[in-house]
């Protein structure tokens, strides 16, 4: 990590650290009034990973889009940005930090002790394909782990319907659609993800699909999610087990993006110097 | 019984039982090691490390997984069931999208999932502030219908119809697939010389091309981390630049850079120092490794140094202590040294009927006296291509398939379906609406819709 940028991404581990206390806090204590200001120490914190992103670009002159630090960097502020454009629009829904933001500091810590040096990106990865490719990749990943929190905040809400806590959060049907519109947000940005990963690995490999594990549990993914769509649309399922599904469906996405590192020795996502 | 089968393949519980045996399946295909990603040599070395186990794998063809006959008939039995469902739901499709309901009665409208009685408004107020709003609008006496996105519907065929494409293209590709290699050194003219072809076209022959390589110029970060990497070639289209991530095409043949490494020219002279034989030799020595060529009925093995100056500063600094004797002259390069090729030298290991005869490390313009007279000169070095060849006719079906798959979703779940009902009865107006997805956002649309028709704006 180059120095400021050091500077600004503890500064955002530890705001996400803390502001991901303040929430659990928050829903265990029913402290409506700590939870109502919260998204204001998002922001503050967010602008702080803002400021990393940019000092990491000046010291390497590209986006955060090569290796897992950056990825994990760039994965965690679109997840926050979808957070708090989402608050923005719905004031009520500002308890969706409970899930968002943990979830963002586990990125975070994840990036940190993977690989933050700073490195020239490899050749293979000096591609226009990639920038398209990874901007869906997070878009899509970043709807999902909303659709995800919305889901813990219609569970939460619906286990607790009378509590006055709860009232203030929107109506279950206005959860759930939400949850629904961000599933296939992500699932559209999902498919643009996969086709331009088709693309690219053309040019780079000379194949459009290997069935490469990465590849494959992208591929996962998406018909995880596909399934979640379909089983809505034609057989109603919707409210409660939408919602599970919305969490249980991104355990799948996140080994696509980092787990296959774990389970796998071989990849062809595993860039190297050429 | 056909009929049952039949039956139960046009549902779509079938279709979602087959999506998830389908995850299911491609986790096995993850969880074992699959010959094509692992390797030849990373898999020979884990069947010799466990025969028993890879052999037992290998007869359930499960380190093919993707391509075994088991994922086959799923795949098979995954589309069958997509031609099944499409089929069984165009017509019902295509008449909704076709045919308008006006209703019967008011009672008709109420169904609908918002309703709102409107007293002094008229058909006309309504209909007016539905056009207005795209709506295509049908009336007949006291009835009114209005559709917004009339065949959006047919989006849901062209999605799934996007997935016969893909499997079009697929196929296609399988047929057509060619894969092979192609060295090609600076100067030297490819017509065709494949070095290893590994997938031959199961349809029409092996696929051609011409081209020169005419200069490669790599670019490195510290000497050592490649930053860029520029082939220029000649081809029958004119001169063509690639690079990593940009190959050239000849068509449907592509050509990728996949490697480079060093190409020295050596020269065997005779004592009056004529020109007896000659040839850029293709090694593959840059990453450290030892690499062997055949000439004059030697073996030379050799090893390249990029820089070798560094080296032997770095070696005299470590063995400056040391009795003569013990001074090494550098002879076998490290894997760790620079990738840029700055004082180049080769050592060079000569053998016959594999008998050592010497080792000697020569820099540029050196030589190395045979047995027979001859002298064996390092006359000039370039850079060598390994080229990844592949062809795939399918290519652009499939990439046809992924745009209209991405255009069908958009269309689907943008420009959903609302349907708006009227009926006067009793001097009232009753108003119902309801959309294919998203009814609570449909909700507060309809709110607002009945806000501008009580108010008697369009």
């Amino acid at each position: 990590m180059s120095p400021w940028e050091s500077v600004f991404i503890w500064i955002t581990i530890c705001g996400y650290g803390i502001t991901s206390a303040l929430y659990i806090y928050s829903y265990a204590f029913k402290k409506e009034r700590v939870l109502s200001k919260l998204h204001l120490v998002v922001v503050a914190v967010f602008l702080s990973h803002t400021a990393g992103i940019i000092a990491r670009y000046l010291a390497v002159g590209n986006l955060p889009w090569a290796g897992d630090y950056e990825a994990a960097v760039a994965g965690a502020w679109f997840v926050v940005l979808f957070t708090l454009l989402l608050v923005w629009k719905n004031r009520e829904l500002c308890g969706v930090g409970l899930g968002t933001i943990p979830f963002s500091l586990i990125l975070l810590g994840y990036g940190v002790i993977c690989s933050p040096q700073l490195t020239p990106m490899a050749l293979s990865l000096k591609s226009f394909w990639l920038g398209i490719h990874v901007l869906f990749a997070w878009l899509a990943f970043s709807s999902y782990v909303v659709a995800y929190g919305l889901g813990i905040v219609y569970l939460l809400k619906e286990k607790n319907p009378q509590k006055e806590f709860y009232l203030k959060f929107p109506d279950l049907p206005v959860l759930d659609e939400l949850m629904f519109k961000y599933v296939i947000f992500g699932f559209i940005t999902d498919a643009i993800m996969i086709a331009t990963g088709a693309i690219w690995a053309k040019n780079l490999w000379g194949n459009y699909w290997s069935w490469d594990p990465v590849e494959t549990w992208s591929l996962v993914s998406w018909l995880t999610y596909g399934i979640a769509i379909h089983l809505r649309l034609t057989m109603g399922w919707r409210g409660r087990r939408m919602a599970w599904i919305a969490i249980g469906a991104l355990s799948g996405v996140f080994i696509a993006f980092f787990g296959i590192n774990l389970f796998v020795s071989s990849s062809l996502h595993f860039f190297g110097a050429m | 019984m056909l009929k049952k089968v039949f039956a139960a393949m046009k549902s779509l519980k079938v279709t979602v039982g087959l999506i998830i045996t389908l995850v299911l399946f491609s986790l096995i295909g993850i969880t074992l090691p699959q010959k094509a990603l692992l390797g030849k040599e990373a898999y020979l070395d884990w069947k010799q490390a466990q025969p028993t186990l890879v052999t037992l794998l290998e007869a359930l063809k499960l380190t093919d997984f993707y391509s075994s006959p088991l994922m086959m008939a799923l795949w098979v039995v995954f589309f069958c069931n997509l031609i099944l469902v499409m089929a069984d739901r165009v017509p019902g499709i295509w008449r909704l999208c076709r045919e308008v309901w006006l209703p019967r009665d008011s009672g008709f409208v109420r169904s609908y999932r918002c309703t709102e009685d409107l007293a002094k408004v008229s058909l006309d107020t309504v209909a007016q502030a539905l056009e207005r709003r795209g709506y295509r609008v049908t009336r007949d006496g006291a009835a009114l219908a209005g559709v917004r996105n009339r065949y959006a519907p047919l989006a849901t065929l062209l999605f799934h119809l996007s997935f016969l494409l893909l499997l079009g293209g697929g196929v296609l590709t399988v047929y057509t697939k060619f894969r092979a290699e192609a060295d090609v050194a600076v100067g030297e003219v490819f017509n065709g010389a494949y070095t290893k072809i590994m997938a031959r076209p199961k349809f029409g022959g092996i696929p051609n091309s011409t081209f020169t390589v005419v200069a490669v110029k790599p670019t490195y970060y510290n000497r050592t981390v490649p930053v860029d990497l520029v082939v220029d070639l000649d081809t029958r289209q004119g001169s063509k630049r690639i690079s990593i991530n940009r190959p050239y095409y000849d068509g449907a043949l592509s050509f990728l850079i996949k490697n480079i490494d060093v190409a020295p020219l050596f020269v065997v002279q005779n004592a009056a120092g004529r020109e007896v034989d000659s040839a850029f030799v293709k090694l593959k020595n840059l990453n450290g490794e030892e690499d062997s060529f055949l000439l004059q009925g030697y073996t030379f093995r050799t090893r390249f140094h990029t820089d070798i100056v560094a080296e032997q500063q770095q070696i005299a600094a470590t063995s400056a202590n040391l009795p003569q004797v013990l001074k090494q002259q550098p002879n076998a390069s490290s894997p760790n040294q620079p990738k840029e090729i700055i004082n180049p030298a080769i050592t060079i290991t000569m053998e016959k009927e594999g008998k050592k005869l010497q080792t000697v490390t020569l820099r540029l313009h050196e030589s190395l006296p045979l047995d027979n007279g001859l002298r064996l000169v390092w006359q000039d070095y370039t850079y060598w291509v390994n080229f990844y060849v592949g062809q795939e006719r399918g290519l652009m079906v499939v990439y046809a398939a992924f745009m209209l798959m991405l255009i069908a979703l958009v269309i689907r779940f943008s420009f959903y379906r609302r349907d708006i009902r009227a009926f006067a009865e009793d001097g009232t107006l009753c108003v119902g609406g309801r959309s294919e997805y998203f009814p609570v956002m449909f909700g507060k649309e309809f709110s607002t819709l009945i806000e501008v028709m009580r108010n008697g704006r369009t």
